[in-house]
């Protein structure tokens, strides 16, 4: 379903993403893991369409992604983007008016789970409230991709509880979830295969529960194997 | 198209309001003055009306320019290059809702000048003066600078194109500045120098064009030369939006 091929990008003489040819498919939650600056912004950013790679092409369903290919890609990204003057509720109508995929029910529903007001300026939010908003405008989406940048930065363990009940709820046979995350554990929870890049480079694609039946590590294991003891906190 | 122009209006809908609504109480003050006999209050309003009604368009259009140099320049950018929208669709809406609010506020401006006139002349008991004032004007216009309506038309369309060349010109500064110099501080600052060069190179290209015969022939390759210059500019904007631009 979404597929990088020999995918690079260089900033100036910094290589953030070196060649990797990944195919994820659909069905399944990829957790993308990595330290900081091992290129997994980048590479979703390049899988989003929002930056162009410098060499290599990522594929949605067989074609190269496009404009087009935007209208199925839903995509969450770890900054803050939303217009200063934007409610939460005006994030949701401007999602409908561009994303013929987006249910403005579902959005609705999802902010109250979450407990957002739909009133309430998104500038003013605290972190863990503009997280949650920001899944819940992309979950409201009915894409065939989703991927999320760092979800749970910054928020505490009950907002994280909320997101990633949102997450599995979106999970089906034939979407495809991408998520990046710091947090280990919490990603162990969730995803069911997991993508390893460290420094711009693709180290391996595991299936989460073939690793822990035949190798008997879980994800932190072997992310602390990978990428030493002190990055896996 | 609609859809990303109503967000632009939506953008710089705040400084609209307070140009407008700032216009709005000087007209009260002006008429204020006209109807209770007050000279000073009268003058104020009048002399401030022609000091937004100069500066209003120029600051609304500065607004839309400031408003394509933040979504170039931050992650808000986000916002239009995620949607299924091309480079060209977002360039070619904020250009088109920046031209037509500046059209439509110095259209406004103009009729609020026009009605101000008539309220004058109105208020002083020569209203047929004012008629005749500007029969007058129309018939000098007409007897001394022999204008047809095909030379008029053509003197519009030109000043049409020109304002589009000028407005793409901007952008294009703007968006090249921003690819070239991402992040810095300024970016801006380079935008107005490339914007200012570029103008100079434009006006030195129509001075090589040799001169028309007639007027109409004159307005239609100035049109020509403006529109080149917006389809060259406009295409090499959005080309840098897609390529280069990297937020």
């Amino acid at each position: 379903m979404l597929e990088s091929r020999e995918l690079t990008k260089k900033f100036g003489s910094k290589t953030a993403v070196n060649a990797i040819t990944l195919k994820l498919e659909p069905g399944h939650i990829y957790a993308m893991m990595g330290p900081n600056g091992s290129g997994k912004t980048t590479w979703m950013k390049m899988a989003a369409g929002l930056i162009k790679p410098t060499a290599g092409t990522v594929y949605f369903n067989g074609e190269p992604v496009s404009i087009a290919s935007r209208a199925q890609v839903a995509y969450l990204s770890t900054e803050p983007y939303f217009y200063d003057w934007m409610t939460i509720g005006d994030a949701g109508k401007y999602y409908a008016d561009f994303f013929k995929d987006f249910d403005m029910a579902v959005y609705d529903k999802l902010i109250g789970q979450l407990n957002l007001n739909p009133k309430d300026k998104i500038k003013s939010l605290s972190s863990g409230m503009t997280a949650k908003m920001k899944v819940a405008v992309t979950l409201a989406r009915d894409a065939k991709v989703y991927m999320l940048d760092e979800p749970f930065n910054g928020i505490d363990l009950l907002a994280r509880d909320d997101i990633r009940a949102c997450i599995l709820n979106a999970a089906a046979d034939n979407k495809l979830l991408l998520l990046s995350s710091h947090l280990v554990e919490e990603m162990e929870n969730i995803a069911d295969r997991a993508v390893f890049i460290s420094q711009g480079n693709l180290i391996e694609v595991r299936d989460l529960e073939e690793m822990r039946e035949n190798d008997g590590k879980s994800m932190a294991d072997r992310y602390r194997e990978i990428f030493g003891h002190t990055e896996a906190i | 198209m609609l859809q990303l122009m109503k967000y632009e209006f939506r953008k710089t809908r705040t400084t609209k309001l307070v140009v407008v609504g700032l216009t709005l109480l000087l007209q009260i003050m002006f008429m204020f003055g006209l109807y209770g006999n007050n000279e000073q209050w009268m003058s104020t309003g009048a002399g401030l009306l022609i000091f937004v009604a100069t500066f209003g368009v120029i600051i609304i259009g500065l607004q839309s320019l400031l408003t394509l140099h933040k979504d170039m320049s931050t992650k808000q950018s986000y916002m239009l290059f995620m949607t299924p929208n091309s480079s060209y669709k977002i360039l070619g809406a904020k250009v088109l809702e920046c031209s037509l609010s500046m059209l439509l506020m110095a259209v406004f401006f103009g009729a609020l000048g026009f009605l101000d006139v008539t309220l004058l002349f109105g208020k002083f008991g020569q209203l047929d003066q004012l008629l005749e004032f500007f029969r007058s004007v129309m018939k000098q216009f007409t007897d001394q600078i022999h204008f047809t309506s095909p030379e008029i038309i053509s003197f519009c369309g030109m000043l049409l194109c020109s304002w589009l060349a000028t407005v793409v010109t901007a952008a294009f500064s703007d968006v090249f500045a921003c690819s070239l110099l991402n992040g810095k501080k300024f970016a801006g600052l380079a935008a107005f120098a490339l914007f200012v060069v570029l103008n100079m190179v434009f006006g030195w290209i129509s001075g090589l064009i040799p001169p028309a015969g007639t007027f109409v022939a004159a307005m239609l390759i100035s049109g020509g030369v403006s529109l080149i210059i917006t389809a060259v500019m406009y295409f090499a904007t959005a080309f840098m939006m897609d390529r280069y631009l990297s937020v």
